[in-house]
């Protein structure tokens, strides 16, 4: 990292649009940066940059921006947002912002990722060919999942999608080869009730102690939708480098 | 991940409040761009164990595949898996419409060594026996089952069955490739001989005789 930037704090809010605030750019800051706001009642949310081209820098406030008025302050942490990551987090149930929602200790991070993550050189890519046993039948015997692959499933409103989803979370393993095989099972804008039958579901099935599952609900700001699949992936990339071989995100 | 039309509809949510130009139904022009940024990260590397394997669901808004969330998604990721509504209404789990699923990465990983030797001749044979079959039940609702002819008739039974054997199965049923080739095996076993075309022939003799 380079020298810590001092910040300063702007209140130079100029407007408030839904979940995102205008302020009115004082000196340079990055796009993707993280700021920090400090609302009139002395609490704090978070935000990122989503534009500092213009004269007024568009930011993106994570918890929405209830109760942000022109007397709020601005602060630029002079970083993008990273997510802890450890081993630690297999059988974690976190929410869409990546805090934990089961009543455990928090996470100790031995790693902080940009959430981001790196783009693969394509060149490096490596073609696809180890069988995922999924153990459906239609998958296997009809379309074949391999490892490294992304296969969507289309579905519609009111068809059981999620219990596939969670089907594949409890049953997909590779045949033959003793390598480890962790799931990162990512939900966005799912109901309470969704949450509830997931968490029950995992807990139940015994998947949960080789999964990281991440819940945003409907009611999250649509904000933190956005960055939910981001913080899931960086999960996996991190899985899959570090020790554990493989992830599948349903 | 699931479900990303939700993550879509958030987009889109960010989008209008900036009011950027709208593109499609409303969903921001660089949708395509930040899909392919999450979906992209799937992959192996080269001289490296672990990789990532992604399938991220998405519900289709009036179950139009055309919608730019199924479309833009179809062009970044290996296939897809579709569900039907009819397959659900008949009380089908999983509701999988295999006719317009596909997995493009499916050739590299089947076969010998990887699941059998059998394996894409079984599938091809299933795909086109099923296609068949389907096709017949719209004859069938004009012309009735008495007029078809007895290979047309197994063909009509045998699209029954292989939605009855092959696509429904219990939520805790974890069926290996050989019980899934097997069950295959058994529903082919109802066809003649010379419907079955796309198999070699070795393999239908060590095969299929068996359940004979």
């Amino acid at each position: 990292m380079a020298e810590v930037k001092v910040s300063k704090e702007y209140k130079t809010i100029s407007e408030i649009a839904g979940p995102l605030i205008f302020v009115e750019k004082t000196e340079p800051v990055a796009y993707d940066e993280l700021v920090s706001v400090k609302l009139s009642d002395g609490s704090m949310k978070r935000g990122k940059v989503l534009d500092s081209s213009d004269k007024v820098i568009v930011v993106q406030v994570f918890e929405g921006t209830t109760g942000i008025d022109r007397s709020a302050s601005v602060r630029f942490l002079g970083e993008t947002m990273k997510m802890p990551v450890s081993k630690d987090m297999l059988g974690r149930i976190l929410s869409g912002a990546g805090d934990p929602i089961d009543g455990g200790p928090p996470i100790n991070p031995e790693q902080r990722l940009d959430i981001t993550g790196a783009a693969i050189n394509p060149w490096a890519r490596d073609s696809p060919h180890d069988f995922i046993q999924t153990g459906i039948s239609t998958i296997d015997g009809m379309n074949t999942l391999v490892r490294g692959q992304k296969l969507p499933i289309f579905s519609g409103s009111g068809l059981p999608h999620n219990d596939l989803a969670l089907q594949i979370a409890r049953q997909a393993k590779v045949r033959g080869k003793e390598e480890e095989f962790a799931v990162v099972f990512v939900a966005m804008g799912i109901t309470n009730e969704e949450k509830q039958t997931f968490m029950k579901e995992f807990e139940r099935t015994g998947a949960l102690k080789n999964a990281v599952v991440f819940l945003n609900l409907a009611d999250d700001p649509a904000t933190e939708r956005i960055v939910t699949p981001r913080l899931g992936l960086t999960t996996a990339e991190y899985m899959a480098s570090s020790w554990v071989c493989r992830f599948s995100s349903s | 991940m699931t479900d990303m039309t939700n993550y879509c509809e958030a987009l889109r949510q960010v989008g209008a409040a900036r009011e950027e130009v709208p593109g499609r139904r409303g969903y921001p022009g660089y949708m395509y761009t930040d899909l392919a940024q999450l979906y992209e990260r799937a992959g192996r590397i080269k001289d490296k164990k672990g990789s990532i394997t992604q399938i991220p669901i998405l519900s289709m808004p009036g179950d139009d595949i055309t919608h730019p969330i199924p479309d833009l998604s179809g062009y970044i990721t290996e296939g897809q898996i579709v569900m039907s509504r009819d397959l659900h209404r008949a009380g089908i789990y999983p509701p999988v419409n295999v006719s317009s699923s596909l997995s493009r990465l499916m050739g590299g990983g089947t076969g010998e060594g990887r699941t059998r030797a059998d394996h894409k001749g079984v599938s091809d044979q299933l795909y086109a026996a099923y296609a068949e079959g389907k096709d017949l039940r719209g004859l069938v609702a004009i012309v009735g089952k008495e007029s078809l002819s007895e290979k047309d008739r197994k063909l009509l039974d045998f699209a029954d069955l292989f939605e009855d054997r092959i696509v429904r199965q219990g939520e805790d049923e974890d069926r290996s490739i050989e019980d899934t080739l097997s069950i295959a095996w058994d529903i082919l076993g109802t066809l003649d001989m010379d419907q079955i075309t796309r198999i070699d022939r070795k393999y239908i003799e060590q095969y299929l005789k068996k359940k004979a």
